[in-house]
Order: structure tokens, then sequence, then C-alpha cells
């Protein structure tokens, strides 16, 4: 994958701005790669990943302007992300890489439920462990951090990842299961309820 | 009810989990978007640091093969310990006695005349008058070794070796009663030190560390011969010892 260079990103949503066609031509160019590997690791039908990216840079057209977003990257990926996503739902996809990786990730939840008494206490704080998730990531290190949205945001199967770190598998699986037991403990610390007991 | 109540455990917190993503900063999004630009500069480093270490350690071992060539090419220079300090008497005599001593430029030929070669700290030097036979008697100076290593020949733990003559300026007063007690002046002659006749000589120091090189009778083994005056000792860091350790080895 290429890196794109902040100028770059910045040309093409000054051409969305001025409503050119060719901004959707140099999107495409720059990150179809990327928002193609995206929508492949949630979705089993070449077919509906295609359609998920073509429906991502008319979203992208449709939202620029107004929108100006800092990272033209990480929005454009987000919105294949969430397409996918809810598209994986709607079509009944078998288990792709998508499932595997938040399964893998919610692996750590509790296995009891919890009592009314964590639950009102749940409640009362407003909780959610969404809110605590920049600050856990922004205490790790990059290389762990970027292993970490490998795996669970962007939906990398392992295999890939090594490829693309030159990491081992098995070296590679030790370090996220690693990073699962910090996010756990982590999460405990923070008191969310339903992380803070075994 | 239990397992309804697990259901909607299960439900929540996977909802959770899907906003715990959704939440994730677009900054972080893009930092992994190109995971290689910050894994394979790690790799990287790994590799040139790995090709440096190689690159160091061949250089290492190329030095130490021509370090030894060097070292079994060259020939002996005229260097000698002279590490022990004299103080000479002023109503002392000094008589040189008279030997054939052989010199050997080249390290291989000392290697070869030697029996013994040896690392060693020299723990005593004293003098005796030995019986040589045929009712002659000498005064000896018997340096006292004890072996740290063995280059050449069988490992004794202490060696005494000795050389004929005593030291000018060294513990004359003791090489005077030693000759007066063997009889070998008159108490009223005056000091008479003897000494080989062979200048220069190694005149090393109790308490330091030489490289011996000596030869051991079979007949007496009591005490190892100097190979000559002075090329029997050398500092262990010259030049000297170490094309003798190469040319042991």
């Amino acid at each position: 994958m290429r890196q794109i260079s902040e100028t770059d990103d910045k040309a093409i949503i000054e051409l969305l701005f001025a409503r050119s066609g060719k901004a959707l031509d140099v999107l495409g160019a720059k990150y179809g790669k990327l928002a193609r590997h995206i929508a492949a690791n949630h979705l089993s039908d070449a077919r509906d990943e295609e359609e998920c990216v073509n429906d991502a840079m008319m979203a992208v057209w449709n939202s620029i302007p107004p929108n100006r977003p800092d990272s033209l990257m990480a929005y454009f990926c987000g919105i294949v992300r969430n397409l996918s996503i809810k598209k994986y739902h709607r079509a009944e996809n078998g288990k792709t890489e998508y499932i595997a990786s938040f399964e893998e990730l919610c692996s750590l939840e509790r296995e009891t439920a919890p009592t009314a008494e964590e639950t009102a206490l749940k409640n009362a704080d407003n909780k959610v462990i969404s809110s605590y998730a920049n600050e856990f990531l922004s205490k790790l290190s990059k290389e762990n951090r970027v292993l970490f949205i490998r795996r669970f945001w962007y939906c990398d199967s392992y295999a890939d990842i090594a490829k693309m770190t030159g990491l081992s598998e098995g070296t590679l699986r030790t370090r996220i299961n690693r990073l699962k037991a910090q996010m756990k403990a982590f999460l405990a610390e923070k008191g969310v309820t339903g992380w803070n007991r075994e | 009810m239990e397992q309804g109540m697990k259901q909607d455990t299960e439900h929540l917190t996977k909802k959770e989990m899907e906003q715990f993503l959704d939440e994730i900063d677009d900054r972080y999004i893009e930092e992994a978007g190109n995971p290689e630009k910050i894994f394979l500069r790690r790799t990287q480093i790994i590799r040139i640091a790995a090709a440096a270490a190689a690159v160091l350690i061949v250089a290492v071992l190329a030095t130490g093969v021509i370090r030894k060539q060097i070292l079994r090419n060259r020939k002996l220079d005229s260097t000698y310990p002279n590490d022990l300090p004299l103080s000479y008497s002023e109503n002392a005599r000094y008589m040189p006695m008279n030997g054939d001593w052989q010199g050997y430029p080249e390290p291989e030929d000392l290697v070869n005349a030697c029996s013994d070669i040896y690392l060693g700290k020299l723990t005593d030097i004293s003098y005796e008058v030995l019986d040589e036979g045929n009712d002659k008697r000498i005064l000896y100076t018997i340096y006292t070794v004890s072996v740290e290593k063995q280059y050449k020949g069988e490992k004794q733990d202490i060696c005494r070796i000795r050389l004929y003559g005593g030291i000018p300026g060294y513990k004359e007063d003791e090489q005077y009663e030693k000759m007066v007690e063997a009889g070998l002046i008159e108490r009223d002659s005056g000091m008479m030190i003897y000494y080989p006749c062979s200048n220069p000589r190694c005149n090393i120091a109790v308490g330091n560390t030489y490289l011996f090189c000596v030869k051991r009778h079979s007949g007496n083994p009591t005490f190892d011969g100097v190979i000559n005056p002075y090329q029997f000792a050398h500092d262990p860091d010259s030049a000297n010892a170490g094309s003798i350790i190469e040319w042991c080895k």
C-alpha cells in the first residue's frame, strides 16, 4: 500500500469542494486498493466488495462538502468499513475475517451476567468502553497500536499482518493476545462494569 | 432466565465493542494504514545492524588471522624485561663468568630449542651454591616461578629456573654470604659478585608475570636452565612473546 501524503489528500478535498469529477478518479486511484482490501476482509463476495467501495465513493462525494475531514484516508476507509459491516449483516455472509477478528475481541467478555447492582452502577456512571478507546490506544507503542488496529479495525488476517510487518504469525498472535489482556486490564482499571471481574 | 441474561450481556458487550472500534481516532486509522513503513524500518534497522555485526566479526577474525601471520613471520627483536631495581655496593667487585650462549633471532628456532615454555609469576629470586660435579661448585641465581599456563612441555605448578652467577646490584650481601659459606671466597677477601658474561640480560622482578623459555633436563628435573640470559624471559604483552606463543601452537 502506498503512503499518501497530506498534500495529496488536501488536493483531492479541494477537487471535491470544486465538484470536479476528477476527484473520485484520484480518490479511487489512491485509496481504491486499500478500500477493496478492507471490504474483502469483511465480505466474502467480490461483487459485494466492489459495490461497497463504489457506495463509499459516492458517500464521500455526497458528504464532502460540507465535511472537510482531517484525514481523507481514515474518513474514506471508515465509510468503507461501516458499509461493509452493514452489507455483511444484510447479506448473511459466511464467516469472514471481520467476524473472526470481532469474535476474537469479544472473547474477552465476561462469562457471567452482571448483577443487578453492577448494572445499576453502570447506568449511573454511564461508563461505556467506547469512551476509552483512544485513551487505551494512546498508551500503546506505535507498533502495538498498529497491530491492534490492523487486526480489529481493518480486520486483517494474521497472515496478512505477518506479510505487512515481517513478523511471524506466532509472534503476532502472542503480541495481540497480550494487547487484549492489556485492554482488559485497562478497562477494569477504569471501572468499566463487566470488566473488573473475571 | 439465566440463559436470557447471558444473551443480553453478550449483545450489550458486542455493541459496546463495536462502539469502541467506531470511536477510534482518524489519526490512528491513518497511522495503521501503512504498517510496512513502521515495521520494515525496524526490520531494516535489524538487518543493517546484523550486517554491521557480521562485517565486524569478519574484520575481527581477519585481523586475528593477519596478526597471527605477522607474529609468525617476524624475527625476535632485542627487547628484554628490565624491571628489577638494582643497588650497587661501593666495595663490591664484579667478576664476569664466561659462558657460551646461543642467541635465537627466529622465534621458531627459539621454540625448538626450548623444552618448556610457560607463562608464570615470578615469586622469588634467591641464590644457591650448587655442586656441578668434579668438586666444582658455582653460585647460581634461582628464579622461583608459579606457572599459570604451559605452552610447551609438561606443566609443573612451581618451577625453579637457574642461571649461573649472581645479579650485580640485587641482594649483593646474600650472594657474598653464600660464597663465603661455601668456601668459594675468603670472608676477608672483599665482596665478589660473579655474574654471567652476557650483556644485556633479563632483569625480572618478583611479583611480575613473564613468558619463560627454558630447557629442562631429564637428569636434573629440580631446575630448569635458561635458554640464554637475555631471551629466557619475556613481557607477556610483547611482540616477542606473541611470536613465541604463535610458534608453540
